[in-house]
């Protein structure tokens, strides 16, 4: 597992960053690309090897504008991946959905989010 | 003993702007690619260590190497050193006394001034002409040219003055006639001189080369401040007009005064002309023609006081200034009784120096090797090989294709070669993005015919509009729609990806909806739902899984739809069944949003129809309604870097509800544009609009 895997943004891919010692996560930008699996596969199976382990309280900031529905069912199985990790222990993990008052769309696929996962703190921000 | 090549380049640094291939005066400079970059580095069997290409060099790519780190490293570990200081010290570190005396605290044995070497070396001189039979001498202090003549001009060995240089004899004299033990540390302002001391013929008698570059830079590294030292003078005895030595003409100035001015003296300086100088001198003395009697001649344009070891901050002005103060200061007399001195105590075979030919049989690449690379560079015609262009930095096509042919440079570096590749590429990508732009447009033929004609829907709505816009020619959205007795079912599907891939799935929704709709199974929404999953399943070789079922499964994303089904029975009811797609309906008041349930098809979990969630709607004349694709919601505008979102949509098809659908899509589209601005196109957009 890479304890930090960050890449910077592209023309269709987001920002991402990944950093186990500081039980943190981050997208931002725009996903469109068409291969997601390709782009997000290693940081993926970092935060798969991450979950197994003793964290107290991880953080996942998500701060997409934009993603296609590759990424949207990538994003998804994530959310329930982290979900079922911390299901029954003292683990936490935080949801930060980053979005404006005015993007409706992305606050909508953030409820939808919120409705699918049981033990993440998922908290929809209005910045 | 010595190492160092007094010259390196930082490859970090270089850029490969070819400038030092530009202003080499002997091709010692080779071109190389490393990851696909241009880099330059020194030909050490060529490299005269003239210093041109480090003054030209504006990335501080070429480095001094010296011996001033092994010298204060061999003088802590309690070496035996003297030190030798070149007339150019008292220009460069006017505190040269102060210098001495923190070198002295180190352990420094003496000090001695090499201008009382260049005064033997003055006196040796005017023993080769007034007694060995001198006729044409090259005056070889400056190693750099001594260097040149040994590796490119052997023929002018021969009139290479016997004698040695200043630094040299200072170092005979400490050494034979003072007899001090020891080595001996040159305080220089020329790199070259590591040749000169490397050089068996000055038989290691000098140990380090010193630089007043490097040795300021130690010595501002190491924090000394020569404030806090107490001064110490030169050991040797006063000479006399040797300190000229270092600004050029000074060798004359010295010979000039012992054999007046009847002696012929050529004095000139910088390698490039000396070069062109020299080609002619030999022919001269080959063919027995008059020649200066001294060629007083130096590589540094301005002498050694701003010579390749310095760091060339003096003024030329304020240096000739210092140095006419101090030959005011001379007496002629006080010189004529040195040159008796030397006549008296020295023996002039002690201080003569032989030299080797170390020149090579230059290779040149053949005829046939140059053809080759004229071919590669796709050279064909006279013109071409004579463009002489100084991109590559030679300046001259077949100086270039040499150096490629015997492996110092690379095709890369031809800037001719570079465009006429750039060009063909260029051409290469427009006939291949040609192909595929009408392979494209032809399917994008294939992919229209497959949709619903307008006509087919004159028949069943009192008003429609429909908008389909693929984000790249061919598109992964669709609408499907038939017409039966007692109804119709129209179907908007957008397709996992767009382009060729979601165009191909298209195809297969609209075949897959062809088939298996019946007039008896149309309205069955939650059947129809379950088969087009199970066929898209069966036709895509998907496995059926679960949604989480560990971390594997992530990365295993399949392809499939999401749609929406609508039956529009002519009884005026409205079934809605959707999957992750909005249906508007809109009164003129207020707009009624069915979001649709959150699944996919085409990953075979649709195992029932009941699990399809289906809304009702009792139809009425005011009503309108709209489905449309994501990407038509999801569209990224320049100026607000946020999408089109729902609101806008909403607010346009309320507000302009009275008027036709023609106009509401116009409207909407419009808008969408203006949104997207300059921003690319995210995804295709499929958008039907109608009213029963």
């Amino acid at each position: 597992m890479l304890n930090r895997l960050e890449k910077e943004k592209t023309g269709s891919t987001p920002y991402i960053l990944f950093d186990a010692d500081q039980h943190y996560m981050k997208f931002a930008g725009e996903s469109f690309h068409e291969n997601v699996i390709e782009f997000y596969g290693e940081i993926d199976s970092n935060l798969g090897e991450y979950m197994a382990t003793d964290f107290g309280k991880f953080t996942f900031d998500c701060e997409l504008t934009y993603f296609n529905s590759s990424t949207a069912k990538l994003l998804l199985n994530m959310l329930l991946g982290m979900d079922d990790a911390i299901a029954g222990t003292d683990k936490e993990v935080i949801v930060n959905w980053i979005t404006t008052e005015d993007n409706d769309i992305i606050i909508e696929c953030g409820e939808d989010f919120e409705e699918e996962v049981e033990n993440i703190q998922f908290n929809i921000i209005m910045k | 003993m010595l190492d160092g090549l007094g010259l390196e380049t930082n490859e970090d640094k270089c850029v490969g702007c070819n400038k030092c291939i530009f202003v080499c005066p002997t091709h010692a400079n080779d071109a190389y690619l490393t990851h696909e970059a241009n880099r330059i580095h020194v030909n050490d069997d060529l490299c005269i260590r003239c210093g041109e290409c480090m003054d030209v060099c504006d990335h501080a790519a070429r480095e001094i190497t010296d011996d001033t780190v092994r010298f204060f490293d061999d003088l802590s570990k309690g070496e035996e050193i003297s030190i030798i200081a070149a007339p150019a010290i008292k220009h460069n570190i006017p505190e040269y006394n102060k210098l001495f005396g923190y070198l002295k605290s180190l352990g420094v044995k003496v000090f001695y001034d090499v201008s009382y070497g260049a005064d033997i070396t003055t006196w040796g001189y005017i023993k080769a002409y007034t007694e060995h039979g001198a006729e044409s001498m090259i005056a070889q202090p400056c190693p750099v040219i001594v260097n040149y003549i040994e590796h490119f001009q052997p023929s002018l060995i021969k009139q290479l003055a016997p004698v040695h240089s200043p630094a040299m004899c200072t170092a005979i004299y400490m050494k034979k006639y003072r007899e001090i033990s020891g080595k001996i540390a040159f305080l220089s302002p020329c790199i070259s001189k590591s040749n000169e001391f490397e050089d068996p013929n000055t038989h290691g008698m000098i140990s380090y080369n010193v630089t007043y570059k490097e040795l300021l830079k130690y010595l501002a590294d190491k924090k000394v401040d020569l404030a806090d030292y107490p001064e110490i003078n030169f050991d040797n005895v006063e000479g006399s007009l040797g300190f000229t030595f270092s600004r050029p003409g000074g060798l004359r100035e010295n010979v000039k005064l012992y054999l007046g001015s009847t002696l012929w003296i050529k004095q000139i300086e910088g390698i490039k002309n000396v070069q062109h100088y020299f080609v002619e001198y030999e022919k001269r003395v080959a063919e027995g023609k008059p020649v200066p009697q001294l060629i007083d001649v130096l590589n540094c344009e301005h002498g050694c006081n701003v010579g390749t070891g310095t760091n060339k901050t003096l003024e030329i002005d304020q240096i000739d200034y210092q140095t006419n103060q101090m030959k005011y200061k001379l007496e002629k007399r006080q010189a004529e009784e040195l040159m008796a001195y030397f006549d008296k105590t020295l023996t002039y075979e002690d201080f003569v120096r032989s030299y080797n030919d170390k020149s090579h049989v230059q290779v040149k690449a053949t005829e046939k090797q140059l053809e080759e690379v004229f071919t590669r560079l796709e050279k064909y015609t006279p013109a071409e090989r004579k463009i002489n262009c100084f991109a590559c930095g030679y300046g001259n096509c077949y100086d270039f294709a040499n150096a490629v042919a015997l492996g110092q440079n690379h095709i890369e570096n031809c800037f001719n070669y570079s465009q006429k590749l750039l060009h063909e590429q260029a051409l290469e990508i427009h006939d291949k993005n040609e192909a595929i732009v009408s392979s494209l447009e032809y399917a994008s033929k294939i992919q229209r015919n497959l949709l619903p004609a307008r006509d087919a829907f004159d028949k069943s709505f009192h008003d429609y509009e429909v908008l389909w816009h693929p984000k790249d020619i061919v598109g992964g959205d669709i609408y499907w729609f038939r017409q039966f007795e007692d109804g119709a079912l129209l179907c908007v599907c957008d397709c996992t990806g767009h382009g060729t891939p979601g165009a191909l799935l298209t195809m297969l929704v609209a075949t897959t909806l062809d088939s298996i709709i019946n007039k008896d199974n149309y309205s069955d929404l939650g059947s129809v739902m379950m088969n087009l999953d199970k066929r898209m399943v069966e036709v895509l070789n998907v496995v059926e899984k679960n949604h989480h079922a560990g971390w594997k499964n992530t990365t295993s994303i399949n392809d499939g739809a999401d749609l929406a089904l609508l039956c529009i029975k002519k009884t005026g009811e409205i079934t809605i069944a959707a999957g992750n797609t909005h249906v508007f309906i809109c009164d003129g008041k207020e707009v009624q949003d069915i979001k649709g349930q959150k699944i996919h098809v085409g990953e075979g979990l649709i195992t029932s129809p009941e699990m399809i969630e289906i809304s009702t709607i009792k139809n009425s004349p005011n009503l309108k309604y709209y489905v449309a694709s994501d990407g038509l919601f999801d569209q990224i505008g320049a100026a607000s870097g946020i999408p089109f979102g729902y609101r806008k949509f909403k607010s346009i098809i309320n507000e302009k509800h009275d008027a036709a659908l023609k106009d509401i899509f116009e409207e909407v589209w419009c808008e969408f544009e203006a949104h997207r601005g300059e921003e690319c196109r995210r995804d295709d957009v499929a958008f039907v609009g109608f009213v029963p």
